[in-house]
């Protein structure tokens, strides 16, 4: 796949064409507000804080680094309201001049949380106006009120959101309203990870302190978001202590991790590094029933410089990395990395624009060394630029237009021995393009409507498929405490892993494209809901999805010879409705969510439901203040089974060896297990409780927090898999009690 | 605390209780249900055929390995039918086994004598077992092998091609044909002809292929006269001719003896390796080879 040069001048046109057009004026003309909302005492910038001017019905919110744009303001004088979950509202005035825009900033102070007291973090990052549908803000508080098997995670908090499906708990893969692993889009600071987990996929390779807030969509998602089919997971770091040095520390039975904050002097900025490093392996042996010589660390770094109030640069690092290194030499070594880098500017421009542009560079490897083991080799790795550009237009509050384009680049390496006995390399570089426009109105409070496309942009690259991705959110406010959602929107996949779906563990998700003669992956999505705050501080939604996916790319299972394809593509569809009740109240913090669904794919050969099709899947996550520091919290899962496919017999497989010289007549043949329908089977029934008890001390150096959990209490046996050749069932974690111990100073 | 501060948690806890209890049979394997296995390739080559017929079989546990009673089926009325109605009848027998570590040094097959598969014909096996059920399967044979030959004027590279209608599949071979004369007495023999030799001196042989065609390097053939050379420490090599051989396989027969092999594909990705089976009502495979040779003298 080649790039056509000439058409590379379209990159840098476009970025000016959107950059300096010309303010569109009315003929009052207007002025404008923009500022940034930040925390008095850290710096730290506050996304999707409200500001409204009194007296009118003109507002904003801020973005996710805290910026706000007011545009077609008449002049005059006004008063401004900041709000914003967990700190005093602060007012101001400020005088709008015709044509000109005015900066404002606010540094809101956080209100006196008592330890007691419960604030539902996650609920900052949703927007008032919001018309985007499944979309969940998960906040530090939900990630650390959902008990920590041996380490917080914030997959662990996924998991217990509807629609998300997980396979078992030795694995923080998740699988979203039937969509497979590899259809979630994992975005860290904008940095694509294409493998976000540490140690066989126990743990997500996400350190929790590190992280300021992260969303979740299960469906209709942006226009700026493509390149995936089920979700988006979207991850925003700390960007650093703005006014002092500030760090936590902290231990558990497997790792030990640090993070540092505070103030780039002289520049006006901020950094942050966090690390994590493992350092017991006994504590794996509770997971994966054998000791594994396994080590992994993990690395976040950010540096932010405010060239004003408004206008801003951040640099981004990620890095981690596992090993299992056997001493036997019968027993094979793995090796994982990842690698991000990302440069990220922002700024406004003119009286409503707001630009960001986005720099990054992403790169995984895996490696299976077989040593003398009668493993076969595997290696993978993943090097991918992207860039990407956006212009967000505030076209008169709360419509919005938004323009954009990325650009990315991946290269995927892959090697194996083959079942053939082949040494196999395959190496693609795949380009991906895409454009889009979004254009947001609605009335706040009432209605809102965000239509938007995404398509590629084949002139520029030779060989890229075309693709159009219509997109369509709605919300209506029937009541002023019932609203209605619905989506529809197109999204495609070039990039996909692909492996027998008979593997219990995967260790191996090799990324390949999807290029000619296969068309992307393809999935429509439908959503209808309603949103409901009847109840005082209690909230209730329901959602109905529907998704039809095509061109899914599986094993060709009618493989004959190195004539047939080695993957065929299929169809697949996905329903279901999930429910989802919050409640909180001064000491108390729940939510509970239910999905039922379906799931079935289609190949060469059958229908069948994939090995994440779960029916009833049912979480119970509460927390409770119970004062001086103390604070108890228990979440309980239920999964009905998942599918599998049955064994039937064995039968003596002849080779045929001699037949051309002489006869078969006398070969011995070897065993092949018989296999029923796929995946008619069904696991049992999968629950489990886990409950934490934590104690905060307010030391004058420094906070402690001790906690201890159990996962598992009552002892469930929930099967993990059934090894079809040994017979061993192996099951998931057993009664296990873990202690945590952190120190932020 | 009240007791509204306490609902949740209770609630969690509650259903914890509830399911404490909750146990399920559970069993990964679907229930037993016996089949025939059968597996037969009818060929040309030979007027002996034979079919083999087993069964499937389920152990306590689940390392197949446990199962040492021999699966082998002797209680079967095994016939083919040509479709121009002529019916073949087999008999069983009483074979030597390749390996003994499993099943003992003996097993059972079934056996005609004085019976070629031809080309263009239809035949339809049926296994009629009394303790295990009746399965049928059914190929049509390709049409008869013809070979090609040709050299390449600029490699001086021997090239084969082989055209049969019907066939899925062919294997064509090249030997290298010799006198070895010693003490007076002229034996004749043949030695095969790879089609590359790798870097570690591995000699790679033709391997079944769906193409019809082969090309047999010059330097190649060289080298294994040079072979039969040095294999005539005392006597003296005639170099007679080359000998093509053509095996064309029905696409039953072709598409088992590929999936056992794991595709025979160099460059697929794939490290499972599927099933095939054109028995009705059973597994295994039922297909033929037919078989054609050219002889070519040394100019």
């Amino acid at each position: 796949m080649a790039i056509r040069s000439d058409y590379l001048l379209v990159f840098p046109v476009l970025t000016v064409l959107l950059v300096v057009q010309p303010d569109v004026r009315c003929q009052t003309s207007p002025g404008s507000l923009r500022g940034v909302v930040t925390d008095s005492t850290t710096g730290e910038t506050l996304p999707f804080a409200n500001l409204v001017l009194e007296g009118t019905n003109l507002g904003a919110a801020t973005n996710s680094h805290g910026l706000y744009l007011i545009s077609h303001i008449p002049p005059g004088k006004y008063r401004v309201a900041v709000s914003y979950i967990g700190y005093k509202i602060a007012v101001r005035d400020v005088s709008i001049h015709s044509d000109r825009s005015t900066t404002l900033s606010f540094a809101l102070a956080p209100e006196p949380i008592e330890l007691q007291t419960v604030i539902k973090t996650g609920e900052r990052f949703r927007r008032a106006d919001e018309t985007a549908v499944s979309i969940h803000p998960i906040g530090p508080e939900e990630i650390s009120i959902v008990p920590s098997a041996v380490e917080a995670d914030i997959f662990r908090v996924i998991r217990t959101l509807p629609g998300v499906v997980s396979t078992s708990d030795v694995s923080a893969q998740f699988f979203v309203r039937g969509g497979a692993g590899d259809q979630n889009l994992i975005l860290l600071d904008g940095m694509t990870i294409y493998n976000p987990f540490h140690a066989l996929s126990l743990f997500s390779i996400f350190d929790t302190d590190i992280i300021k807030y992260a969303e979740l969509q299960t469906g209709g998602f942006g226009v700026e978001h493509g390149t995936r089919l089920s979700s988006v997971l979207n991850i925003v770091t700390r960007e650093g202590n703005r006014n002092r040095v500030t760090g936590r520390a902290s231990a558990s039975l497997l790792a030990a991790k640090t993070m540092v904050e505070g103030p780039i002097p002289f520049l006006g900025g901020s950094w942050m590094v966090s690390g994590r490093k493992s350092y017991f392996d006994g504590t794996l042996k509770k997971f994966v029933h054998q000791r594994l010589p396994l080590s992994f660390y993990d690395a976040v770094g950010s540096a932010t410089l405010w060239f004003s109030d408004i206008q801003r640069i951040s640099f981004h690092m990620f890095a981690s990395g596992d090993d299992v290194r056997n001493l036997s030499l019968t027993e094979p070594n793995y090796r994982w990395r990842n690698r991000a880098f990302g440069i990220k500017y922002t700024q406004p421009v003119s009286n409503n624009f707001l630009v960001e542009m986005f720099l990054s560079r992403s790169f995984f490897m895996g490696e299976l060394e077989s040593k003398q083991s009668n493993v076969r080799p595997v290696f993978s790795k993943v090097e991918d630029i992207f860039f990407y550009a956006n212009l967000l237009s505030i076209v008169k509050y709360p419509n919005e237009m938004m323009v954009g384009f990325m650009y990315r680049l991946p290269r995927l390496r892959y090697s194996l021995t083959n079942a053939a006995g082949f040494p196999v390399s395959v190496d693609n570089t795949l380009t991906e393009g895409a454009i889009w426009f979004q254009y947001k109105w609605g009335k706040p409070n009432k209605y809102g409507i965000e239509v938007g496309v995404r398509t590629n942009f084949p002139l520029l690259v030779e060989d890229l498929r075309y693709v159009f991705e219509p997109r369509l959110n709605v919300r209506y406010s029937v009541l002023p405490f019932l609203t209605l959602r619905g989506g529809v929107g197109r999204h495609h996949q070039q990039m996909i892993t692909v492996t027998n779906e008979d593997d219990v563990l995967p260790l191996f998700e090799a990324w390949i494209p999807v290029v000619s003669p296969f068309d992307p992956e393809q999935a429509d999505h439908f959503i209808l809901g309603m949103e409901s705050t009847a109840w005082q501080k209690v909230e209730i939604s329901v959602q109905g999805y529907y998704k039809k996916f095509r061109n899914l790319v599986s094993f060709n299972r009618d493989k004959i010879d190195r004539f047939d394809p080695d993957f065929v593509q299929g169809e697949g569809k996905s329903y279901g409705v999930e429910f989802l009740i919050r409640k909180t109240s001064e000491r108390s913090y729940w939510w509970a969510s239910y999905t039922l669904g379906w799931t079935f794919k289609r190949d060469n050969i059958s229908t069948y439901a994939p090995r994440y099709d779960r029916r009833h899947t049912l979480n119970f996550v509460a927390v409770l203040k119970l004062g001086k520091g103390w604070e108890a919290s228990g979440r309980w899962e239920f999964g009905s089974g998942l599918p599998f496919t049955q064994s039937a017999g064995f039968y003596d497989r002849l080779q045929f060896s001699g037949v051309f010289d002489s006869t078969f007549v006398g070969e011995v043949g070897a065993p092949y297990t018989v296999l029923g329908p796929k995946n008619q089977g069904r696991l049992p029934v999968y629950h489990r409780l886990d409950l934490s008890l934590s104690k905060v001390l307010n030391l004058r150096f420094a906070t402690l927090t001790a906690e201890v959990a159990i996962v598992n209490v009552y002892d469930r046996r929930n099967m993990f898999y059934f090894n079809r050749s040994s017979g061993q069932r192996v099951d998931q974690l057993p009664f296990l009690p873990t202690i945590n111990l952190s120190a932020s100073f | 605390m009240n007791y509204h501060r306490r609902t949740p948690v209770v609630m969690v806890f509650l259903c914890g209780l509830l399911f404490q209890s909750c146990e399920e049979d559970f069993s990964p394997k679907a229930p037993f249900e016996q089949k025939l296995v059968v597996f037969s390739l009818l060929t040309a080559a030979q007027d002996t055929q034979y079919v083999l017929i087993s069964r499937t079989y389920d152990v306590e546990g689940f390392d197949p390995f446990r199962n040492r009673l021999s699966p082998d089926v002797s209680d079967a009325e095994v016939k083919v039918i040509r479709d121009d109605g002529m019916t073949i009848f087999f008999q069983d027998t009483t074979i030597q086994l390749d390996s003994n570590e499993r099943y003992g040094e003996e097993g059972v097959a079934y056996y005609a004598a004085g019976f070629r598969i031809l080309p263009r014909r239809l035949y339809r096996l049926e296994v009629q077992s009394p303790a295990y059920g009746r399965v049928t399967a059914s190929f049509g044979t390709p049409d008869a092998v013809r070979i090609g030959h040709s050299i390449d004027h600029e490699t001086d590279d021997l090239l084969v091609t082989a055209i049969s209608r019907g066939a899925k599949g062919f294997l064509i071979r090249l030997f290298v044909v010799y006198k070895l004369t010693s003490d007076k007495i002229a034996v004749e023999k043949a030695l095969e002809v790879p089609i590359s030799i790798t870097n570690d001196g591995e000699r790679i042989f033709p391997q079944v292929d769906r193409l019809n065609a082969r090309r047999f390097r010059r330097d190649l053939i060289a080298a294994v006269l040079g072979d039969a050379l040095r294999s005539a420490s005392s006597g003296t090599v005639e170099d007679i001719g080359r000998r093509v051989v053509v095996w064309a396989l029905d696409p039953n027969a072709y598409n088992y003896y590929q999936i056992v092999r794991g595709f025979n594909d160099p460059f697929s990705v794939r490290v499972d390796e599927p099933d095939y089976t054109n028995i009705e009502g059973g597994l295994g495979v039922f297909g033929g080879l037919l078989v054609d040779s050219l002889f070519v003298r040394t100019q």
